[in-house]
């Protein structure tokens, strides 16, 4: 979605700063603006936006990442963070060992097609929970928030390792605050 | 040709020389005016820094050093358009209703007080949570920095908020004494009723200063709460009330120096183009909707959380959908409608108001798409944050305050400007600009992760883009400087001469 993203953008930016310079350089050939047509043209681009505006809310808002409630997750995977780590387990993670270091979790490998529930935790300050594609591209995300779970679902469709980096500034060691996700088939 | 303009031609109000009072506030423009032409250029710097930091072109910063950098250029960006917006505006607003200079000079010495804490804070005491400072890593050192940095940051925000509250309110009370509230907020327009003529930039200052105001109020309830914590009377705080407070907060204060500036191009571009620019029912009730929508689009800043309540997530979606109709409507069209084929004079002024439009235009069309919470969902904290904020921010209401500032200096100093000069720092500061957030779109389009000290393993071509931005910077900033030297000698000579 990110580079169809990134092209609708620069053709629409193009398309303004054309309109922009255009209107710039029309004071070589100056005359009055007819008021009838001004008032046709923003009437245009009002029901014109309006309707582009209803028409991707419709289009986008189903899209929206959120858990559906009637739908039950085929796994369940725990997620805690902390100043500058994750801890995932298949097992609810307890305070004292998401804050302890020296407690090391793990998970099974997921299997693809699987639709995965993480719940997101923090053991101090608010994180990200960003899920990459092994190309390196952001697939998912959410935030790990003190006194609350995020509940992020996901179906991974092919195998391979995904990166997950921090993707809330979270202190000094922000950037380097990864782990990885093996998918196997 | 001739490439000079009369500065004289373009101040149809100028004050009374006669007028001590004038010339008080006068004089207050200029501090403030000399104020940005000094922090700007340190703040770019520092902006640059980061970039330079993220290129690995000089292995310059520590992440300590970085993130604390990061923090000052960030509030300092938002805090310095903002003051310098205001300060700006009041300077046009005098020609419609009279500002008690002492109050201008409150939120003047508050915010340089305010400003040199935030300095200590992040450069002596290595304070560094990010601009939006998110609770609970705003009070979590770890080892980073002391208590007292803490406090003394803690304390520069409550500062900052006091005076500018005071300056917010005394400039909606002179413009209740003149038009009352529901005048300048042209109600009567709306409703077809009789009632004074009102310029937009009343209307548009009204609704920013309402608007302003309410985000103050939850700085207000955050600090508050910060206090009861940090005084060991409460636990913690909850962490999604504290998000919600500080990005009500801080979306409003940066909305509404956009507006700010917006309100400047409403007055001052009709000047160069010979045109008027009027208030009236469509102009009024695209404003008032846009107060309506300002306070509510915040909610986009939280569509990663997922627990907070999910209509909320479809608030911020609708509201900041919503929100670019009347700024594209009558704004960003009126503006294309005040120049096309008008007999419009390109000086610095009109060039950097067009061109801060333009800027705004742009950047709205990077931050609607990211307002779409499908597609957030992969943009969330990647470059493409900062590329659609400073397109708007630096491009847009930037360049229009920029404008506003150069318009006061010259008409102050009665220094007429060199048009092709001013048409040779416009070019720079686009070039250099839209370059410079170029390589932000394309990194967050490419999943390259925002604040991140160092770029290395899944996210190596962060360096490469952040290399090329520095290029761009180079351009943007000498832009810059010149304006510096441009708007700063006209702002001497108008000093010297009283």
């Amino acid at each position: 979605m990110q580079i169809p993203a990134l092209y609708i953008f620069l053709i629409w930016s193009a398309i303004t700063a054309a309109i922009f310079v255009y209107v710039g350089t029309s004071n070589k050939n100056p005359g009055e603006l007819s008021l009838p047509v001004y008032k046709r043209v923003r009437a245009l681009l009002f029901f014109g936006l309006t309707i582009a505006a209803v028409a991707f809310l419709w289009l986008t808002l189903p899209l929206m990442p959120y858990p559906d409630e009637g739908v039950t997750p085929d796994r369940v995977i725990y997620v805690s963070t902390k100043q500058f780590a994750f801890k995932m387990s298949d097992q609810p993670i307890s305070r004292e060992d998401a804050l302890n270091d020296e407690v090391f979790l793990s998970i099974e490998p997921i299997k693809a097609g699987e639709l995965i529930e993480f719940r997101v935790s923090t053991a101090d300050v608010t994180h990200g929970f960003g899920i990459f594609t092994p190309q390196g591209t952001v697939l998912t995300q959410t935030q790990s928030m003190n006194g609350y779970v995020n509940r992020l679902r996901h179906r991974f469709s092919e195998p391979g390792t995904y990166p997950v980096l921090c993707l809330e500034f979270c202190g000094i060691g922000h950037h380097t605050m990864k782990s990885q996700l093996q998918v196997v088939n | 040709m001739s490439t000079t303009v009369s500065a004289s031609s373009m101040s149809p109000d100028s004050p009374s020389p006669g007028s001590s009072s004038a010339r008080a506030a006068n004089r207050l423009t200029i501090f403030w005016v000399l104020v940005m032409l000094a922090l700007m250029p340190i703040l770019a710097i520092l902006g640059m820094t980061l970039r330079v930091g993220q290129s690995n072109l000089l292995p310059l910063l520590d992440a300590e050093r970085f993130y604390s950098i990061m923090t000052l250029h960030g509030l300092g960006m938002v805090g310095l358009w903002f003051v310098a917006g205001m300060a700006a505006l009041c300077a046009l607003l005098r020609r419609y209703i009279e500002l008690r200079n002492w109050v201008n000079w409150i939120a003047f010495l508050g915010t340089l007080v305010g400003v040199v804490m935030l300095i200590i804070a992040t450069l002596i005491g290595k304070y560094g949570p990010g601009w939006y400072f998110l609770y609970p890593l705003s009070i979590t050192p770890s080892g980073v920095w002391q208590d007292w940095v803490t406090y003394t940051f803690l304390s520069a925000i409550a500062v900052l908020g006091v005076a500018w509250t005071v300056w917010c309110v005394e400039v909606m009370w002179g413009i209740a004494r003149r038009y009352t509230l529901p005048s300048a907020l042209g109600w009567h327009y709306i409703t077809g009723k009789d009632g004074p003529e009102v310029p937009p930039i009343i209307t548009i200052t009204t609704i920013s200063m309402i608007a302003n105001l309410i985000g103050l109020v939850s700085a207000v309830v955050m600090l508050a709460l910060y206090l009861l914590e940090l005084l060991g009377v409460t636990d913690v705080s909850d962490a999604l009330l504290m998000k919600n407070l500080v990005f009500l907060f801080g979306h409003i204060l940066v909305n509404i120096t956009l507006y700010l500036g917006v309100a400047m191009v409403y007055e001052l571009l009709p000047e160069f183009t010979g045109r008027t620019w009027k208030n009236n029912r469509l102009i009024s009730l695209a404003w008032n909707v846009v107060l309506a929508l300002v306070v509510f689009a915040f909610f986009h800043h939280l569509y990663m959380d997922f627990v907070q309540l999910r209509w909320l997530h479809v608030i911020g979606q609708i509201t900041s959908y919503a929100s670019a109709i009347p700024a594209a409507v009558m704004s960003i069209f009126g503006t294309l409608a005040i120049v096309y084929r008008a007999s419009t004079r390109w000086t610095m002024t009109s060039l950097l108001l067009y061109c801060g439009v333009l800027g705004w235009a742009i950047g709205g069309i990077g931050a609607v798409i990211d307002s779409t919470i499908a597609v957030n969902t992969q943009f969330h904290n990647t470059l493409w944050v900062p590329g659609h904020f400073h397109t708007y921010f630096l491009m847009g209401v930037v360049l229009m305050i920029l404008g506003g500032a150069f318009y006061l200096s010259e008409r102050l100093s009665g220094v007429p400007e060199n048009v092709k000069r001013s048409r040779l720092i416009a070019s720079l500061i686009c070039v250099g600009g839209y370059g410079f957030v170029l390589m932000f779109y394309v990194g967050g389009a490419n999943s390259v992760p925002r604040r991140f000290a160092q770029y290395t393993d899944t996210t190596a071509h962060g360096s490469t883009l952040a290399l090329i931005a520095v290029l761009f910077i180079a351009v943007l900033l000498a832009g810059l400087l010149m304006y510096v030297w441009e708007t700063g000698k006209r702002c001497a000579i108008a000093l010297r001469a009283g």
